[in-house]
């Protein structure tokens, strides 16, 4: 069988394994790799000895420094230094921020590059010169040649990172010291930007060098109104807001009620009111509403079930009257329900229940039951956390739902057989509920309706001004958060877009304003509303009172002021600086990041080289360490489903060319999928992006990275350990 | 000993190469320089000011190229996701490894300009954004002096970005108090790292006259020139020196015009060309950004003269609506800032300056390329009616601040003559340009066409003006109504000016009074 058949047979062959194999693939190898190493090198095991692999370490380490692997790192240095005065940064944190990154991008890549030269090269060579023999030759097993070397270029690759690490520790301290006296010459002298005061005063208190700890809300809601305490009811804009439910759906649960998801609708009822208000008016306390029946309300509201046809563009004789003699119809505010996935895109929607066309609102100020279906084609496809989503339709009402009537005010129901059917009649039906996600916090109780707004280029949108300006409540709940000042730092990330036809031209010329005011759950305590200036998607640091943040439940209040501009925020757009590490320490742990991705580069540069002449081993190195992420970049190109594209941008026509193009493409496709999936991942050394923007590095970041050195390392190592035993190194 | 004599070899072979480099590089220098004479003689500063992109093409080796690619995938991948933390850093690198490519910066400060600057919200950001485009394309001018596409560009900033943009009023005011002494907002060294431009540089001194750095000539002007010919010294400003005292600050239209002259001399002496645009525009622009600048200073001098008495400047950014508000007020009408009223006065009159500048650039640029006659017949029309009206305006301010006597009559009447003549030349605009066909068969004067009503006299440009809108009345439609607004609005002020100097107006012999205002009164 020549290579390329039998390639392709391999491939064939990989693609039709079973989804479970697939899946734990790495896990499958990883215990067979282990299995087979124990299995050769038992006695190598029982012979192992700590001292010896010390002594082929201390070797290898020695040899490196005589090859002069360190003249490496002065260079490394000039070229951070050089690099950095090149920079064009925003501020002065930004500065410090790139040359974190500078310095660490240079450790990283020379700490990689020397490790992958001096372990794929160190075996062939002393092979190929017989120096092997002086070790062969002694009592020494080949898995403690194996772990030596593994040893001796971690070592050396440890040394690296210390050379580095001491030099970006000191050279970053020098540029934050400089940066720092700049700031307090700059807000001195009042040469700051609007934008950018709150956040150089903080770094003037705070530092340019420090790990933050952040503590991000669990939740955000955007409100037409702060609800008062107690009050239960909750408000939308209409044209802007909406709120949303979610349900997990299971396809096996629906199954399971004897029903066929092909053509079983989804049956929705949700409760909902609106009100009118008038320009200024402020919130009335809410009257205890009481629901009023769909069928009422449709009554009083809908008219007529059913119109005569007038043609696609004809008005109606009534209507055309109303028009001449100048009437003014009174709008019946209406609403419309999708269904949208759990990243919130649409996944469809919810029709009314025929007659009607649109779900139009009863009487103002009370709750209106609405009735529709989802549509059994969009239904039988949901599988997993879905959302419903009522949308505010008209601009000039507002919207509400009531938490202590319907604390879960849309509702999803199954409708099942519920007994046989009697002769000449449709079977009967039963509406079985499917309950809405729980709580998080408290499971016991169904989770709320999350309000959001319109979405822009940054996220939801708060509308500026005083005028129909929806506030954004950042929830924090059990926040970890120990004041040691009387006031706590946030950060807010919000991006701004500007209408440009509302704003006044005097406000035009002024950054947009956003006023913060943060309110504890447990006391109730308000604090002051503060102004603070942002700018567009760029990070602004200031202060509220510790205060109001005492106990660790506590709402942020953010409402954006400037008539004519819109703040775009997201879940992440604020979040609570808890606690500041020093840098040092931050610095050290992302320098443990790069060690540990370089023992497994060590690990799989040794492996390569036990059968491979150097060049090649480096070349296979490379591969197997980049291609993971290479697969990863390809994204969707990788797909399911490019076969057809490729056959459609190729152009072919032959019916057998084009099923043989696509099939070869989507089991290639298929077969790098698979391939990805026992590489390692370097994602998962993520040493700069955390300490690049001052946080400190977690815990599980490092655990993660840990497990893929070890999950990948060790096997490698065993796999040397096996070639290396089995190649003829001595005669 | 073989290899020994080997590595000899080599490291002799690597020392020819280098200094053969060195001289091919030095052979290829001098005949740039002698196909573009002085213009691109300025290697010292450059070979100084490129030292960075040579340091880091040396430090990167055969992998600039790589990383070229790299940098532009991801500036442009972070524009899209609008995060600029780390764009202004690649696109300095790009520009420092990629110093060579006119493409790439003409590219970037376009980018930094318009792309980059309408991301941010507020306006000082954007401001300080599109000042940060005007540096980027110095950085180049400082490696490759009199780089024709960089002086262009810095050009095309003033005159479009900062002058015509939607946000043009924040910016035009920025940029003429920035460009009077102030002290600078900045504690930092230009060539800190940590430094980034929140606000211009002055350029002019406490008497408005021009620094002395941004006047100082590089280059001696060489014997082959006509004398006739103009030709760039090297300094800054060269093209506003013949304008200043400048006590009220720079018109980024002044500043356009100023580099737009200079890429127009690149162009025809140095015959240097633009790497995208055609040579008919590079030599079109100065004319424009003159009488781009002649508006600017019309403009400010009305809002001075509203404000100088006590009269709220209409909303908007237009000036249009400015023309009429003063046009009644008596010659003895009482105002409450002098200082005022002589900064209009001074507007006023560089304004009719630069109006009759832009006319000589005009016929310039219309002798080179005659194709653009029948584009630029409406600018030159324009500029010359607006200069006596801008000259009427300053003498009547002058005669307003003037003693009762024999001057501020001489004064009046000399505003007297000049509105009669911005009247008679804006009736010609009108009647060449907004009279309909028929209209025009109908009215004009056997032997007369549209193009020769400067023949006629004011009294029967009049008669003709009113016909013409009487037969507009009566048809109901106006398709012109608009367009001609704007010179019956310049009509009026002249004729409500000349009613205050000699108690009639200049359409009085024609119609009664109530009708007059009617009659002249813009159809918009």
């Amino acid at each position: 069988m020549t290579f390329l058949p039998m390639l392709h047979a391999t491939m064939l062959t990989l693609a039709e394994l079973p989804t479970f194999i697939n899946q734990h693939l790495g896990w499958i190898l990883f215990a067979l790799i282990f299995l087979i190493g124990l299995a050769f090198g038992a006695k190598d095991f029982a012979r192992f000895s700590g001292r010896r692999i010390w002594a082929i370490s201390g070797v290898c380490f020695d040899e490196s420094i005589r090859r002069r692997v360190l003249w490496i790192t002065p260079l490394a240095i000039l070229g951070v230094i050089v690099v950095s005065q090149l920079q064009r940064p925003l501020d002065e944190q930004d500065a410090i921020r790139q040359t974190t990154k500078f310095c660490l991008f240079a450790t990283g890549l020379i700490v990689t590059i020397t490790t992958i030269i001096l372990a794929c090269t160190n075996l062939p060579r002393e092979i190929d010169n017989r120096v092997i023999f002086t070790v062969v030759t002694k009592p020494t097993t080949r898995l403690e040649i194996v772990i030596g070397k593994l040893l001796g270029f971690v070592k050396v690759s440890l040394l690296i990172l210390i050379i580095m690490g001491v030099f970006s520790w000191g050279y970053l301290r020098i540029r934050a010291w400089n940066f720092g006296r700049e700031i307090a010459q700059r807000l001195e002298s009042n040469s700051v930007p609007a934008t950018s005061i709150s956040t150089l005063r903080y770094y003037n208190q705070a530092g340019l060098l420090n790990a933050k700890t952040l503590e991000t809300p669990d939740n955000v809601q955007v409100y037409a109104h702060v609800p008062a305490p107690g009050e239960s009811r909750r408000y939308l804009f209409g044209g802007d807001g909406n709120f949303n439910v979610g349900f997990d759906i299971s396809p096996d649960w629906i199954a399971e009620q004897g029903v066929d998801p092909a053509t079983t609708p989804l049956v929705v009822v949700a409760q909902v009111g609106y009100i009118k208000r008038k320009k200024g008016q402020d919130v009335a306390p809410a009257p205890a509403p009481a629901v009023k029946p769909f069928a009422a309300a449709t009554q009083a509201s809908a008219g007529p079930a059913s119109r005569p046809y007038y043609g696609p563009f004809i008005m109606s004789p009534e209507e055309r009257a109303r028009v001449m003699s100048g009437f003014k119809p009174v709008e019946v505010p209406t609403v419309s329900i999708d269904v949208m996935d759990a990243t919130f895109y649409s996944a469809g929607n919810v029709t009314p229940i025929p007659p009607l066309k649109t779900f139009e609102m009863g009487d103002p100020n009370e709750l209106t039951e609405l009735r529709g279906t989802i549509d059994p084609k969009v239904a039988k496809n949901l599988k997993g956390r879905y959302y419903l989503r009522v949308n505010g339709g008209s601009a000039d009402a507002e919207y509400f739902v009531d938490l202590n009537r319907t604390p879960s005010p849309i509702m999803l129901f199954l409708p099942v057989p519920a007994g046989p059917a009697a002769p000449g009649q449709p079977p009967q039906i039963a509406l079985k509920p499917i309950p809405p996600i729980a709580d998080p916090l408290d499971p016991s109780k169904p989770m709320g309706p999350i309000f959001k707004t319109r979405e822009g280029n940054f996220g939801m949108q708060l509308r500026g001004g005083s005028e129909r300006s929806s506030t954004a409540i950042f929830q924090f709940r059990n926040a970890s958060f120990s004041a040691d000042g009387d006031t706590a730092p946030f950060e807010l990330r919000g991006g701004v877009e500007r209408s440009g036809d509302d704003t006044p031209a005097a406000e035009a010329e002024q950054p947009t304003r956003v006023a913060v005011r943060v309110q504890n759950r447990t006391s109730g305590m308000m604090s002051d509303e503060i102004i603070v200036q942002p700018e567009s998607n760029r990070t602004l640091l200031f202060e509220l009172p510790a205060k109001a943040l005492q106990g660790g439940n506590f709402d942020v209040l953010v409402r954006c002021l400037t008539l004519g501009d819109y703040l775009g925020v997201s879940p992440k757009s604020l979040v609570l600086i808890t606690a500041r590490q020093p840098f040092a320490l931050n610095l050290a742990k992302s320098l443990l990041i790069l060690w540990l991705m370089t023992v497994l580069v060590t690990a799989v540069a040794i492996f390569t080289s036990t059968f491979l002449s150097w060049p090649i081993a480096v070349v296979l190195t490379l591969v197997i360490l980049l291609g993971h992420w290479g697969v990863d970049q390809l994204g969707d190109a990788l797909a399911p489903g490019i076969g057809n594209q490729v056959v459609t941008d190729f152009g072919l026509k032959s019916p057998a060319k084009a099923e043989a193009v696509r099939a070869t493409v989507e089991k290639l496709s298929y077969f790098l999928n698979f391939i990805s999936t026992v590489l390692p991942d370097i994602n998962k050394y993520p040493a700069v992006e955390d300490i690049e923007r001052g946080i400190s590095i977690p815990a599980a970041k490092m655990i993660d990275a840990l497990a893929v050195t070890l999950g990948f390392g060790v096997p490698l190592v065993l796999l040397a350990y096996v070639f290396l035993k089995n190649k003829e190194v001595a005669p | 000993m073989n290899r020994g004599a080997g590595r000899i070899g080599i490291i002799i072979v690597l020392i020819v190469s280098l200094a053969l480099a060195g001289a091919t590089r030095d052979w290829a220098e001098h005949l740039r320089r002698s196909n573009n004479d002085q213009f691109t003689d300025d290697a010292s500063a450059s070979s100084l000011a490129n030292m960075n992109s040579f340091a880091l093409a040396l430090l990167l080796g055969g992998l600039r190229g790589p990383l070229v690619m790299v940098l532009w995938t991801q500036s442009e991948s972070l524009k899209n996701e609008r995060n600029l933390e780390d764009f202004d850093t690649y696109v300095e690198w790009i520009r420092l490894l990629q110093p060579e490519f006119d493409t790439v910066h003409i590219f970037q400060v376009w980018n930094k300009a318009y792309n980059i600057s309408v991301q941010m919200a507020s306006l000082s950001n954007k401001y300080i954004t599109i000042l940060d485009a005007i540096d980027y394309a110095r950085r180049v001018l400082a490696e490759r002096p009199n780089d024709i596409n960089m002086i262009y560009g810095i050009a095309s900033i003033y005159f479009d970005k900062l002058g015509n943009s939607a946000e043009k009023s924040y910016y035009k005011q920025r940029v003429r108090s920035e460009s009077l002494p102030h002290p600078s907002k900045q504690r930092l060294a230009k060539n800190d790292p940590g430094w980034r431009r929140l606000e211009l540089d002055p350029m002019l001194d406490v008497h408005g006259n021009i620094l002395p750095e941004l006047l100082k000539p590089k280059y001696s002007r060489p014997a082959n020139i006509a004398a006739d010919s103009d030709w760039n010294d090297g300094s800054e400003l060269q093209y506003l020196k013949q304008y200043q005292p400048l006590p009220y600050g720079l018109s980024t239209f002044a500043l356009a015009y100023n580099y737009h002259k200079q890429a127009q001399v690149l162009q025809t002496v140095a015959h240097l060309h633009h790497a995208n645009l055609s040579e008919l525009v590079v030599d079109s622009r100065p004319a424009l950004a003159l009488k781009g600048w002649s508006e600017d200073e019309w403009e400010l001098a009305r809002r001075i003269e509203l404000k100088a008495f006590n009269i709220t400047a209409p909303a908007g950014d237009e000036r249009g609506p400015l023309e009429l508000p003063t046009a009644d007020l008596a010659p003895d009408t009482p105002f409450s800032d002098r200082a005022a009223i002589e900064q209009a006065i001074f507007s006023y009159d560089l304004a009719a300056r630069v109006s009759g500048d832009a006319i000589k650039e005009y016929e310039r640029h219309l002798r080179n390329y005659t194709t653009n006659f029948t584009t630029y017949q409406s600018h030159l029309d324009s500029m010359r009616s607006q200069r006596p009206l801008l000259e009427a305006d300053r003498d009547y301010l002058k005669a307003m601040l003037a003693p009762a006597g024999e001057a501020r009559q001489k004064l009046l009447a000399a505003a007297a003559k000049e509105y009669r003549d911005a009247a008679g030349l804006n009736l010609d605009i009108i009647m060449h340009y907004y009279m309909s066909d028929d209209i025009a068969t109908r009215l004009l004067p056997k032997g007369v066409t549209r193009s020769e009503t400067g023949k006629l006299s004011i009294e029967d440009k009049l008669k003709i003006f009113f016909t013409m809108k009487a037969i507009i009345a009566q048809r109901g439609f106006d398709a012109d109504a608009e367009d001609r607004g704007e010179y019956e609005r310049y009509i009026q002020r002249c004729d409500e000016r000349v009613k205050r100097i000699e108690g009639k107006a200049i359409t009085s012999a024609l119609m009664p009074a109530t009708t007059r205002a009617a009659a002249t009164a813009p159809t918009h």
